[in-house]
């Protein structure tokens, strides 16, 4: 499969998303894992190359097809460089020799930036399980298995999951959420991407989702929903509803070990226009809401929604540059243009207790985008959760909102910035 | 570790900024600390603007190699074809004052005065020279220069009231439209005196004649209608 003649297929969301891409909204998202000492950066390009071997189908580039992008295999090595972009931002992944991620170093972390055309963050986190995991094995001796993988693995881990869970009959979900209130925040100019991390026990905010006897994620989502209300009710007369942007990983739902996309979007909102909400309310809403989606049953509606777009004759026959000229407006206008902003939680990371010694956290930061210039990711290690907001602005204002709400619920947050050194 | 007594939250570094409100996070760690400390971030570089100018600046190159081929091939082809030069001088004059007209939009000037400033100037020049290169003065002074002068003024007035304002919005497309009236008043104004059809007293009354009433009804709509009729045009016209 390595040979320079392979090729892989995008999957559908990476199909929209590798049309999308401009200088701002580069689809990047950052996973990074942060050591107890500092980075040798000659053992983690060796690292990055044993763990090419075991996914050989990462060591690809994007292409211009005719009609679509697809990956192509390489003979070249990406090289691993040491961090001196602001994150996520400042890589052309279309550009001639460039790979669809990087690997960067800084003191004691690892970032490993990845575009969305290639995978969601559950197949990131395994690429960089295994980098870290490879690092530690040359730096630390830490031991591993040495695991044969079959061709077979291969298949399955590049299958396209959508397709195979893709059914003609079902009908695709009827849901238009309409115009949805929109944060009034001004571009940064072009390179800038502002991160704000708020570190959190899991435990107190576990404590506090029991409360309301709802997950960590619901819960989370409430208190971001009451910031975004809030807000609105700060700076606009007119009233619209909040709709949040929630990815949901599919291979809790159908088995399947692909590391490319596959994840469906659900949109909970609160209508503002309804009145005042208490947080009870919302809560309860939220919850109502998440558990009439996610079964399997109805996200089976949204796999449909998801690929029924890419099986359209008229869009496969456009040429791909035309794609690219028509996407954007077609992702601001049916995609993001309908949300307020996105809200994503990557679950809890566990890894084995010989590596957990060596690993002092992991974080991980949206991509960012112009049609939700403020978006939040959240991702559990340890016994710590890390929300991390990505704003393309240089206005505070939804981080402030948000974690002084948490606050106010009694959860101790420390924040950390990527501009305290500019 | 610090915290920022209006957000509650904590941060590592104290006497700073709080980096959700900017409140002065109070010195409350020793010295020594804050040393120990492992750098999360590096001192980013933005490669961005660099990237652009260097993009710019090979369009530029481009344009320039372009604009001067064709020059020097339009000068050739006139000296072969005529034995002097006659119709190339007007092409080669319009394609260089393009040029620079280029030159001035692709950033290389960094004040907008002095771009618009450059502008006007580059067509004074090119229009002198289109009435010249026949052998005579002929509308220049009566026309292109008051003209091509006025819209220069009119747009640096424009651009020092728009850079004033301190609520751009809709400002800026009502200044626009003032603009555009005074322009089109003084194009109107030179065209006028060209053909000799009126004299310059008479034009100013009409115009002003025209301009006055409208400029009354609209100070008394705005401070001198009492409250009554303004409720009834209210209840009249309500939307």
């Amino acid at each position: 499969m390595g040979n320079d003649k392979s090729w892989y297929k995008l999957d559908n969301a990476g199909k929209l998303y590798s049309s999308i891409i401009s200088s701002r909204a580069t689809t990047l998202f950052r996973l990074s894992a942060t050591l107890t000492t500092q980075i040798d950066p000659a053992y983690l390009q060796q690292a990055l190359e044993l763990t090419l071997e075991r996914f050989p189908f990462f060591k690809v580039q994007l292409k211009q097809g005719f009609f679509w992008y697809y990956f192509e295999g390489t003979e070249q090595m990406p090289k691993v460089e040491k961090e001196m972009y602001y994150p996520c931002i400042s890589l052309s992944i279309k550009k001639r020799g460039s790979f669809p991620y990087r690997v960067y170093y800084y003191n004691n972390r690892i970032a490993l930036e990845l575009s969305h055309s290639m995978t969601d963050g559950t197949g990131g986190l395994q690429f960089l399980n295994e980098l870290v995991k490879l690092y530690l094995h040359l730096k630390e001796s830490i031991p591993i298995e040495v695991e044969n993988i079959s061709n077979e693995q291969l298949q399955m881990e590049t299958e396209n999951a959508f397709r195979k869970y893709y059914d003609k009959k079902i009908p695709a979900p009827r849901t238009r959420v309409g115009s949805s209130y929109k944060l009034p925040l001004e571009l940064d100019k072009k390179g800038y991407y502002h991160i704000v991390t708020g570190i959190v026990s899991v435990e107190a905010l576990k404590k506090k989702a029991k409360e309301y006897n709802v997950s960590i994620t619901i819960f989370l989502t409430a208190v971001y929903i009451q910031c975004l209300l809030k807000i609105q009710e700060k700076t606009s007369r007119r009233k619209r509803p909040i709709v949040i942007n929630v990815p949901v990983n599919m291979r809790s739902f159908f088995p399947s070990d692909t590391m490319r996309n596959f994840f469906v979007s659900i949109t909970p909102s609160i209508d503002a226009r309804l009145g005042e909400y208490e947080f009870e309310e919302i809560i309860q809403e939220l919850n109502i809401e998440f558990s009439r989606l996610l079964t399997p049953k109805k996200l089976k509606q949204y796999i449909k929604r998801s690929v029924i777009s890419e099986k359209s004759l008229a869009l496969r026959l456009m040429p791909s540059p035309i794609k690219d000229i028509v996407a954007p407006s077609i992702y601001s206008f049916f995609g993001e243009g309908q949300y307020t902003s996105g809200l994503s939680n990557l679950g809890v990371v566990q890894v084995p207790s010989e590596m957990e010694a060596f690993i002092e956290r992991i974080e991980c930061y949206p991509p960012p985008s112009i049609g939700n210039k403020v978006k939040v990711i959240l991702i559990s290690y340890k016994q710590h959760m890390y929300i991390s907001f990505g704003n393309l602005s240089r206005d505070r204002v939804v981080e402030r909102e948000f974690f002084r709400s948490l606050r106010r619920f009694g959860i101790e947050v420390v924040i950390e910035t990527n501009d305290e050194e500019n | 570790m610090a915290y920022c007594p209006k957000c509650g939250i904590k941060v590592e570094r104290d006497n700073r900024p709080c980096p959700l409100c900017n409140f002065h996070i109070p010195k409350v760690q020793e010295e020594n600390e804050d040393v120990l400390r492992v750098k999360k971030f590096p001192k980013t570089i933005n490669p961005y603007p660099t990237y652009t100018r260097r993009v710019l600046n090979r369009i530029f190159i481009f344009i320039t190699l372009l604009v001067f081929v064709a020059v020097s091939l339009l000068f050739y082809i006139d000296y072969e074809l005529n034995n002097t030069f006659t119709w190339s001088r007007y092409s080669n004059l319009s394609v260089l004052a393009g040029w620079v007209m280029v030159y001035f939009t692709f950033g290389y000037v960094r004040n907008y005065y002095k771009v618009i400033i450059g502008i006007g100037l580059d067509a004074l020049i090119l229009l002198f020279g289109l009435d010249m290169l026949d052998g005579s003065l002929e509308w220049f002074i009566p026309l292109a220069f008051p003209i091509v002068t006025g819209t220069t003024v009119i747009g640096i007035s424009y651009w020092s009231v728009i850079r004033a304002l301190s609520v751009r919005g809709f400002n800026v497309i009502g200044f626009l439209f003032i603009a555009i009236v005074i322009l089109t008043m003084w194009v109107n104004f030179f065209i006028q005196n060209y053909q000799n059809k009126t004299d310059p007293l008479y034009w100013i009354i009409v115009t002003a004649l025209q301009l006055l009433p409208v400029l009354l009804i609209m100070l008394y709509v705005r401070y001198g209608m009492p409250e009554r009729i303004k409720q009834k045009i209210a209840r009249k016209f309500h939307l």
